[in-house]
């Protein structure tokens, strides 16, 4: 693989009442990734370390090969930003973003930043205060994209849209960063948003980091487990989670399916073990320990 | 940089600017009812208080579209957004003193030395009011700055009158004018150094405490 487009390294950071902890991931050119946790968990906390908007205690930070703290403007001459809030003054209209983000970026390009309000149907005249929340973002967006940034980072972007617009600002997402080098770090609460768009997931849970890989690999080693034993006590294995028996018929989740888990189980299964495949949003419940009362084991 | 004070000048002061030709007709009203050398002593009070008023509108119009985030988000050093600020205050506020004194020459008043000293202390305020706002945010700066003008203005007042009960302090403003100008040569230029020193050390502050701030 190539080097690391984004890579962060111990990132640690502590507030009152919380701590981001070592925090550690690396984004490669040309993927999506999903950073996702519950609200509160440390994304936007993340994400403002890698803009530099906060300082970390511990740890660093790298994007296209620089320091964060030392090259923080060589950076984000190539980044594109888009936070859950729509930083935008209310009184200007497109041209006037336009007009101001030419000046800061060198490599913006008009043609491309009408070219997305085109697609977007974003209308052209109005002050920002007076287009809908969805098309606030979609300006945004476009202004994100303008100077054809190698990284795009998303914060929280469909927060507080309704489905409908969500959805479409998902769509618009997927159209722009589909076939296109770039690489995107896309964080949400709202895990579904991920199923159209993400190569890789992150998952973060207070402040901590308890998965970070390839979606399908994610989804491909969480498996819902269904098998017959003869002996209905005891834990047939310690990779199960969240056992439940109703009589000899056990049903049990793994975020450890393989052939060795298999193997294992065909040996206290007195028929068939059947595994099921499950929705990224199950898999994420299990990884921040809303469906398991014992809680996540850290890795 | 020019652009950005530009900016700053059309979006954050806009509404600060359209005050201006009111201003200018109060000023007038003020002189054709007053008299014209009873009114040189409001300049600094009008300057003073429009230049606050802008700072205080720039700042909440900051802090209503979370400028602060888009703006350190771009590739901009932080130095020159605290720039953008200081120099679009700065001409804001020449902009208030030479409109407020406008109507006081035309209708044949010595207006240039009240002007002076209404723009000097505008200037001052607004250096002081835009680093306050920079170390510790809207606020903090919207609070100190309301209660504590608001005390200054009324201690002061109520000091001045229990201290020196007759003195006529509007003919006394003005005359502290006429005595700057009748020293022309050393008195103005010692206080607009003066003025600047101060707005250029708010200005140094304001830039330090930007860069190292963290946008929680």
């Amino acid at each position: 693989m190539s080097e690391p487009l984004l890579r962060l390294e111990g990132v640690t950071r502590d507030f009152p009442g919380f701590r981001l902890d070592r925090v550690s991931f690396t984004l490669e050119p040309g993927y999506v990734m999903g950073l996702v946790g519950p609200n509160g968990a440390g994304k936007t906390t993340t994400i403002k370390l890698i803009l530099g908007l906060l300082r970390m205690r511990e740890g660093t930070i790298t994007v296209f090969g620089m320091d964060s703290r030392k090259d923080s403007l060589a950076i984000k001459r190539q980044v594109g930003y888009l936070g859950e809030r729509v930083a935008l003054p209310e009184s200007v209209t497109s041209r006037w973003v336009a007009s101001f983000l030419s000046r800061c970026f060198p490599d913006w390009d008009d043609s491309r930043f009408e070219g997305y309000l085109n697609r977007f149907g974003v209308p052209r005249d109005k002050p920002v205060r007076a287009l809908s929340k969805g098309n606030r973002t979609k300006l945004a967006l476009a202004a994100a994209l303008a100077h054809r940034p190698r990284l795009v980072i998303l914060d929280e972007p469909t927060s507080g849209l309704d489905p409908l617009i969500r959805h479409e600002v998902i769509e618009s997402l997927r159209d722009v960063v589909a076939g296109e080098d770039r690489s995107v770090l896309f964080s949400t609460h709202i895990v579904s948003d991920l199923e159209a768009i993400a190569d890789f997931v992150t998952v973060i849970n207070d402040g901590r980091v308890v998965a970070s890989e390839p979606r399908d690999r994610l989804t491909e080693r969480w498996r819902r487990l269904t098998f017959r034993v003869e002996d209905a006590t005891g834990r047939p294995d310690a990779r199960l989670l969240d056992v439940r028996r109703q009589g000899a018929t056990v049903t049990a989740v793994t975020g450890e399916y393989g052939v060795d888990l298999l193997q294992t189980l065909r040996q206290v299964a007195t028929g068939p073990v059947e595994a099921a495949a499950m929705g990224l949003e199950e898999v994420f419940r299990y990884l921040v320990g809303r469906n398991r009362p014992n809680g996540v084991d850290d890795r | 940089m020019i652009f950005q004070t530009w900016s700053d000048l059309s979006l954050q002061h806009r509404s600060s600017l359209g005050l201006v030709p009111l201003a200018a007709v109060l000023m007038a009203v003020l002189a054709l009812v007053m008299g014209v050398h009873e009114a040189t002593a409001f300049p600094v009070v009008l300057v003073s208080m429009m230049a606050w008023g802008a700072g205080l509108r720039a700042a909440y119009e900051d802090d209503k579209a979370d400028t602060w985030t888009f703006l350190r988000t771009l590739p901009v050093p932080p130095a020159q957004v605290v720039a953008a600020r200081y120099l679009s205050g700065f001409l804001l506020t020449i902009t208030f003193g030479l409109t407020i004194a406008l109507p006081l020459i035309l209708l044949g008043g010595g207006a240039w030395p009240a002007a002076g000293v209404g723009t000097g202390a505008g200037v001052a305020l607004t250096g002081l009011f835009n680093a306050v706002y920079y170390r510790f945010g809207y606020r903090a700066v919207s609070t100190w700055f309301r209660y504590g003008l608001l005390l200054v203005a009324l201690g002061g007042v109520l000091l001045a009158r229990l201290i020196l009960p007759g003195v006529d302090w509007p003919l006394l403003l003005g005359e502290v004018g006429t005595w700057l100008a009748a020293n022309p040569a050393l008195m103005p230029w010692l206080a607009g150094a003066g003025v600047l020193a101060l707005y250029t050390t708010c200005w140094a502050y304001a830039t330090w405490a930007f860069c190292r701030k963290e946008l929680l």
